[in-house]
């Protein structure tokens, strides 16, 4: 039997995720995204990085484009996100919005002001 | 070349060969421009290789997106079908190159196929042949896989699963090009054999090994 598909991404595919959703980016532009979003505590290592973007798009959540040349004029191979890929980090950030509900509502975190 | 890159260079000896030569030179360059805006610290050397090894791990796995596992041949495959979509200007990868990324090897599934009589040079040149030419690749382009090849990739792993063998190897991708409908490529191989036949045989092997 085959296990339903919709899984939970890895931290290092929901990050590439939001690194690419509004801009397509090379490996190194993600990189470094992630690392100013989360104030340098997530570091994606090449080997992870090109790693996780090889089963992203094998897993159609991401696409190439044509090699293109960055502001420094080097070469490059630049990544954007796909309708599919997009659909698995809104689901995933609609989980993360229901835990972080359920525990304000277990009073974990302070109440939202001027939320009804 | 400086001591750091050529570390660097020899932890990439960890990652199979095929995955080293799609992204070797861009984890090179990510590690490089690291490095640089980094500095060569204990933390940067240590997060380095737990980067590489844990990665390398996984890459050595080489696992499919059903869980099974490709063996080395088929994970070559995947690269030979990337170059020979380049030699021939191609801008989608398609079928047809992924039976000719099969040939560029010494592998099970051009045993089967030469074995109709058919050499690789005849069975090439009746792929290349039945290539459309249409969009060339300009200079600044890669080749992308077309939906086609991924779920040629997807059906291979099923028929592994299905045949009961537990690794995807070249013989599965074979059966899995030659199922597609309304395929060129599928028909060709049908010619030289049946996929029922191909079928058979991969299901005879299993249950022998």
């Amino acid at each position: 039997m085959e296990a339903a598909m919709p899984e939970t991404p890895t931290p290092a595919v929901f990050h590439i995720l939001l690194s690419l959703a509004d801009q397509e980016r090379h490996g190194y532009g993600i990189m470094q995204d992630v690392l100013e979003r989360t104030n340098n505590q997530i570091h994606l290592g090449p080997g992870t990085l090109y790693g996780t973007i090889k089963r992203m798009l094998e897993a159609g959540q991401i696409e190439e484009l044509p090699e293109r040349e960055d502001e420094n004029n080097q070469r490059r191979r630049y990544y954007k996100i796909t309708n599919a890929g997009k659909k698995t980090a809104r689901t995933e950030a609609e989980r993360l919005e229901h835990l972080v509900n359920l525990a304000r509502s277990k009073r974990l975190l302070p109440q939202l002001r001027g939320v009804r | 070349m400086n001591l750091e890159l050529q570390i660097f260079q020899a932890l990439l000896k960890l990652y199979p060969q095929a995955f080293r030569q799609e992204y070797g030179k861009e984890m090179t360059r990510v590690f490089q421009e690291s490095l640089s805006s980094q500095g060569s610290s204990f933390r940067f050397w240590a997060r380095t290789f737990w980067d590489v090894i844990s990665s390398a791990g996984r890459e050595r796995g080489g696992k499919t997106m059903l869980g099974n596992r490709y063996t080395d041949s088929a994970m070559l495959t995947f690269h030979f079908t990337r170059t020979e979509a380049f030699r021939l200007g191609q801008v989608e990868i398609g079928p047809e190159h992924l039976l000719l990324g099969l040939l560029r090897q010494e592998c099970q599934a051009v045993n089967i196929l030469t074995r109709s009589g058919a050499t690789l040079e005849e069975i090439r040149g009746r792929i290349e042949a039945g290539l459309k030419t249409g969009t060339l690749l300009s200079a600044k382009q890669v080749p992308r896989i077309a939906p086609r090849a991924l779920s040629i990739m997807n059906r291979a792993a099923k028929e592994a699963q299905m045949l009961g063998s537990n690794r995807v190897d070249t013989p599965h991708i074979l059966l899995a090009i030659a199922l597609e409908e309304n395929s060129a490529v599928a028909r060709t191989i049908n010619e030289l054999i049946p996929s029922d036949q191909l079928r058979t045989e991969l299901n005879q092997r299993g249950e022998s090994s």
